[in-house]
């Protein structure tokens, strides 16, 4: 990969413990890297970042540029008498790409795995159907509930053990690429010389609603927002037309609605336009899916106005999300183009 | 005493799914060579001489099967994504997104694709996809993956191993490698003993699709014993009290209809006499170990099963405890001895 910083902040941060409500560590990172060569932080009471980038002027429309630090994940909701932890689901994941896997619990990464009765125990129906997430627990290889409670609290967060994979034709995979992928991009943009003041906001939250960027946007009040997001691209096997949603090594998608949010024309024409004037890969998102911080950012004060851009993930919500670095780098130009112009119209 | 989290990871961490025992049979020879002389025969068994047979006195074999479950390429489709089929009993319910490697002309990188949580209708949240509609990406297009891949070569689900509290470890393959490692642990207690009985030991192939290696090896060898070591299943919240065993208890000693009476009897005494920590796990049939496939080899060999207690088995998270394996080896060697006096 070219000169950019991006991947390795996506390395850097993929395997740091985020889970919505407790995202500290990502946080952290993020001051740590942007210390100096940002004009203004600020870490609001839910935990979001909010940070200012001056530019060679200041524009008639504020721009608040977004993307979220929180992962899903799991809590700890009981440790049982046998030394098991029961769990609860933070965020949307699916039962069958929870089985079988190995997980962190709490801040210090405690190594455990989420085993299931042996096949040849299942009786005829149970192999056929998916084990609830109920009926899920953590081994950790304690002997009791006295002995896991030495190492273990209600409510510690758990995360999926997933390394960082560079593969095949520019493919990466790593848990928590929703949405640190954009982070990162984010980062290496708010370093660059910008034309006009950039607002950026690195919120909390979003997996359980949105609120980390409602109160980022209540600090900002911007007239308008691009949304950089992760979105589910479903160019697999099986799985035809407009359902695959958005398409790998297409650039990012451009989202016309999701489910909380229409988003204007006028902006969604722009961002294609603009692409296509300057060469950069974009594609609409093609079936209406999900939701981003949009939905709450739009409706913050007198309102804002919201371009949503998301890149093709692969297999997003487990501990196996993939991207094409080449998707992430066409965000990249997308976003340096659109912070060149957008800032200095009336929408 | 050799380290056995340290052979486990070795061990577990090496290829070896069923009738293409990949690197685990290199693995597991070197492993073996400081206790006799290694061959292979034509299914692939690996074959250890750790004391020669002698004319009128007992020989005895001891068995642990050296492949894995895993998946085979049955198919590469147009948009470069493989199609599978199981090898062994694989558990479909949780193979989604499931990180893999498939073993090409260099091992690939792939993931089992799955589809998002939000574009899931609620008929694909209930299902379980059956096997034809089980595929891997692996990043690639089609003439990218061909350039690797060709039909039949073997996929291992990643299971690093994963060290847990109380010195318990997890992994893939812990079945039936935690088996291998009693084995050369018993025979690593056994170095410079005298015996007057032969000793040999089977890193046995295709169990996961039959016992098919300890026949043939059983057939060459001519023991007039043998024990199979493989695990047995572990309690866990989720499985029958009464087909299951606690981790940790020591090795399990099986009876069964179909083993001898008098192995069973003769390894109980000498836990017994050695305090070798154990349990009796009894089977109404056939024990679902390769014992099925030895006990009737020829005219018959003296055949008895010890179990290693195993979590999840069949999972790339099974769990063992160490201190399993240890008195499972412990057991070989003490019985072997007394075999051999």
């Amino acid at each position: 990969m070219s000169e950019h910083k991006f991947l390795t902040y996506l390395k850097d941060m993929s395997p740091l413990f985020g889970v919505s409500g407790d995202e500290a560590p990502v946080r952290e990172y993020i001051k740590e890297q942007l210390k100096g060569k940002v004009d203004e932080m600020f870490e609001d009471a839910l935990g979001s970042l909010v940070v200012l980038k001056k530019g060679k002027s200041t524009p008639k429309q504020r721009l608040m540029i977004d993307a979220h630090i929180d992962e899903v994940g799991f809590m700890v909701s009981e440790i049982t008498e046998d030394g098991y932890l029961k769990f609860q689901v933070v965020g949307s994941i699916n039962d069958k790409v929870i089985l079988g896997r190995r997980v962190y619990v709490g801040e210090h990464r405690l190594p455990g795995v989420i085993g299931t009765k042996p096949i040849h125990l299942q009786s005829a129906e149970e192999k056929k159907t998916p084990v609830p997430v109920d009926d899920m627990y953590i081994d950790i290889g304690a002997n009791d509930q006295a002995q896991a409670e030495q190492y273990v609290m209600l409510g510690d967060r758990v995360m999926f053990d997933s390394e960082f994979v560079e593969f095949g034709d520019h493919r990466i995979k790593g848990k928590a690429f929703d949405d640190r992928a954009a982070v990162a991009v984010l980062m290496e943009l708010a370093q660059s010389d910008l034309k006009y003041d950039t607002w950026f906001s690195f919120s909390t939250q979003e997996e359980i609603g949105g609120y980390g960027a409602k109160t980022a946007a209540a600090r900002v009040n911007p007239d308008l927002t691009i949304v950089v997001e992760t979105t589910s691209a479903a160019d697999i096997p099986f799985i035809e037309g407009t359902r695959r949603t958005c398409i790998q090594k297409k650039g990012p998608s451009i989202v016309y609605a999701d489910k909380k949010t229409i988003y204007p024309r006028d902006l969604f024409k722009h961002v294609f336009a603009l692409a296509k004037e300057q060469g950069i890969k974009v594609q609409p998102k093609t079936s209406v899916a999900g939701s981003t911080n949009a939905g709450l950012i739009r409706v913050n004060g007198c309102g804002a106005k919201a371009i949503g851009v998301s890149m093709p993930c692969r297999y997003i919500h487990s501990g196996s999300c993939m991207l094409c670095t080449e998707d992430i780098e066409e965000t990249y130009r997308l976003l340096k183009a659109l912070t060149e112009e957008l800032q200095d119209q009336e929408w | 005493m050799l380290n056995t989290l340290d052979l486990l990871e070795q061990l577990t961490q090496a290829t070896g799914v069923v009738a293409d025992e990949g690197s685990a049979w290199e693995v597991a020879a070197k492993l073996a060579e400081p206790y006799g002389t290694v061959r292979r025969d034509a299914l692939g068994n690996v074959i250890v001489t750790v004391r020669e047979p002698k004319e009128g006195q007992p020989h005895i074999l001891l068995d642990a099967h050296l492949d894995e479950i895993g998946m085979a390429v049955s198919e590469i489709d147009e948009e470069g994504f493989v199609h599978v089929i199981p090898n062994g009993g694989v558990d479909k319910r949780l193979l989604l997104a499931q990180e893999v490697t498939v073993h090409g002309t260099k091992p690939l990188y792939g993931i089992v694709v799955s589809l998002a949580p939000h574009l899931m209708t609620e008929e694909d949240k209930k299902a379980v996809p059956e096997f034809d509609k089980i595929t891997i990406d692996l990043g690639m297009d089609k003439s990218q993956v061909e350039q690797y891949v060709t039909i039949g070569d073997k996929i291992t689900v990643n299971g690093k191993f994963t060290r847990l509290l109380n010195n318990r470890a997890a992994s893939k393959a812990m079945d039936d490698r935690a088996g291998i490692v009693s084995l050369l642990e018993a025979a690593q207690l056994l170095q410079g003993e005298e015996l007057s009985c032969g000793v040999t030991m089977v890193f046995s192939t295709q169990e996961e699709i039959g016992g098919y290696g300890a026949q043939v090896a059983t057939f060459g060898v001519e023991p007039t014993h043998a024990i199979a070591v493989d695990v047995s299943f572990a309690r866990t919240p989720d499985t029958p009290k009464n087909k299951t065993y606690p981790l940790g208890c020591g090795t399990l000693i099986t009876a069964s209809p179909a083993m001898s009476k008098q192995v069973f009897v003769d390894l109980k005494a000498v836990a017994e006499e050695e305090n070798i920590p154990y349990m009796v796990e009894v089977t109404g049939a056939q024990t679902g170990t390769n014992a099925n496939s030895i006990f009737d080899v020829k005219t018959g060999v003296l055949t008895g099963v010890l179990g290693i207690p195993l979590r999840y088995m069949h999972t790339p998270v099974e769990v063992i405890d160490p201190h399993d394996i240890e008195c499972t080896a412990k057991l070989l060697a003490a019985y072997i001895r007394k075999l051999g006096k």
